[in-house]
């Protein structure tokens, strides 16, 4: 799709949404509320829905604009749409259509991308380990560990965020740190059984 | 971990990277992050202020220093013997409080609440948190020279792919 430039002269104040037009770039302050702050505005590129191809007479056309050329089926409606209301999510294309009507939550949801984090569930689990009771789950992070693992270095190999987020040495830690609480985990049962059997002889 | 600005809150963690023409902000979950992308060549203006987030400033001398100075009040008005156990740790418990107060409302005051309003097609989207000053100068200085550069390459790819205007002035004139 083509591209045009804007350029952008005036921002809301976010004090008293007055239209303010900085004279530079950084430190403004707005007159009439005395908000102080800093702006830096832009020429962003605005992308600019081109026409649908119009159809022909053996051609199949769009469901909601009838004289347009069919590019896409709606993965929600199973409909023929054209170029102009495609909505391309994860892979997936639906009709505006269909994703008006499914709301703006679904809608958001569909957008909405989630990183897995095998640290942060090493890190829970660290947590987990000092709250009594909870701890009995002790033994099983030692195969736990070396699946967030092998997980956490896939994910370093497939998200270029990931591997960002997360170095070698960290993913190394990750069984390591496990293995040890699991290991002290099974230390502390072993101890306490001998003590009991002690008593009990 | 290579972050470029991290927010700690009660009501939750944030993480801000700026990688390969995006702003990236992470909301940290217990087993996932949730990411958001913004992408520098849509974002229309930044807009950033800071405030002093005097309720935080507040509840930190409610809670930690009027408890350390009333601690140290009734300590010294009873008359401070050093040779007591109890005393001794009654002053270093309120000296404790008092310096924890001094210290918590010195750095909110010093880092202060900053809010970095990102413009998108005339939508904004607010990231707030309390952010070490040097840190925040040096993100801004890089998301803002970062948006310049992706934008000023797209004008520049933009002016060459257009054609240019036919002014007329390699055309033949017919005079009359």
């Amino acid at each position: 799709m083509p591209a045009t430039q804007q350029i952008i002269s005036q921002f809301t104040c976010p004090g008293c949404s007055a239209i303010l037009m900085p004279t530079g770039h950084g430190a403004t302050r707005c007159l009439s509320c005395g908000w102080r702050g800093e702006a830096y505005l832009f020429t962003p590129s605005m992308i600019v829905a081109s026409g649908a191809e119009a159809a022909l007479p053996d051609d199949a056309t769009c469901i909601h604009h009838p004289s347009k050329k069919a590019t896409a089926v709606c993965s929600g409606t199973g409909d023929y749409v054209c170029s102009l209301c495609a909505v391309d999510i994860n892979g997936q294309t639906y009709s505006a259509e269909y994703l008006n009507g499914a709301g703006k939550a679904t809608v958001g949801k569909a957008f909405d991308r989630r990183l897995r984090r095998p640290d942060s569930q090493a890190r829970l689990y660290m947590v987990l380990f000092l709250i009594p009771y909870a701890n009995v789950v002790g033994a099983f992070l030692i195969p736990h560990g070396f699946i967030l693992y092998a997980r956490a270095l896939r994910l370093r190999r497939e998200d270029e965020l990931f591997a960002r987020l997360m170095s070698k040495t960290s993913v190394v830690l990750l069984p390591i740190l496990l293995s040890l609480i699991g290991l002290f985990w099974i230390f502390i049962i072993v101890v306490l059984t001998m003590t009991i059997l002690r008593q009990v002889q | 971990m290579s972050v470029d600005l991290r927010s700690n809150s009660t009501l939750g963690r944030m993480s801000f990277i700026l990688m390969d023409g995006y702003l990236i902000q992470l909301e940290h979950r217990y087993t996932e992050d949730r990411v958001r992308k913004f992408r520098y060549e849509s974002i229309d203006s930044v807009i950033i202020w800071q405030k002093a987030p005097w309720l935080r400033m507040i509840l930190c001398a409610v809670i930690l220093g009027l408890p350390g100075i009333a601690i140290l009040f009734f300590s010294f008005r009873s008359g401070f013997n050093s040779n007591d156990v109890g005393e001794t740790f009654m002053v270093v418990t309120g000296s404790f409080l008092c310096a924890l107060a001094v210290g918590l409302i010195t750095w909110y005051f010093y880092c202060k609440k900053t809010t970095i309003r990102i413009v998108r097609a005339g939508n904004h989207h607010d990231l707030s948190g309390m952010f070490r000053p040097g840190r925040l100068n040096r993100f801004r200085t890089r998301l803002v020279d970062g948006i310049r550069n992706v934008q000023s390459r797209l004008q520049a790819q933009h002016m060459e792919s257009s054609p240019a205007p036919d002014t007329g002035a390699g055309s033949p004139t017919i005079e009359l």
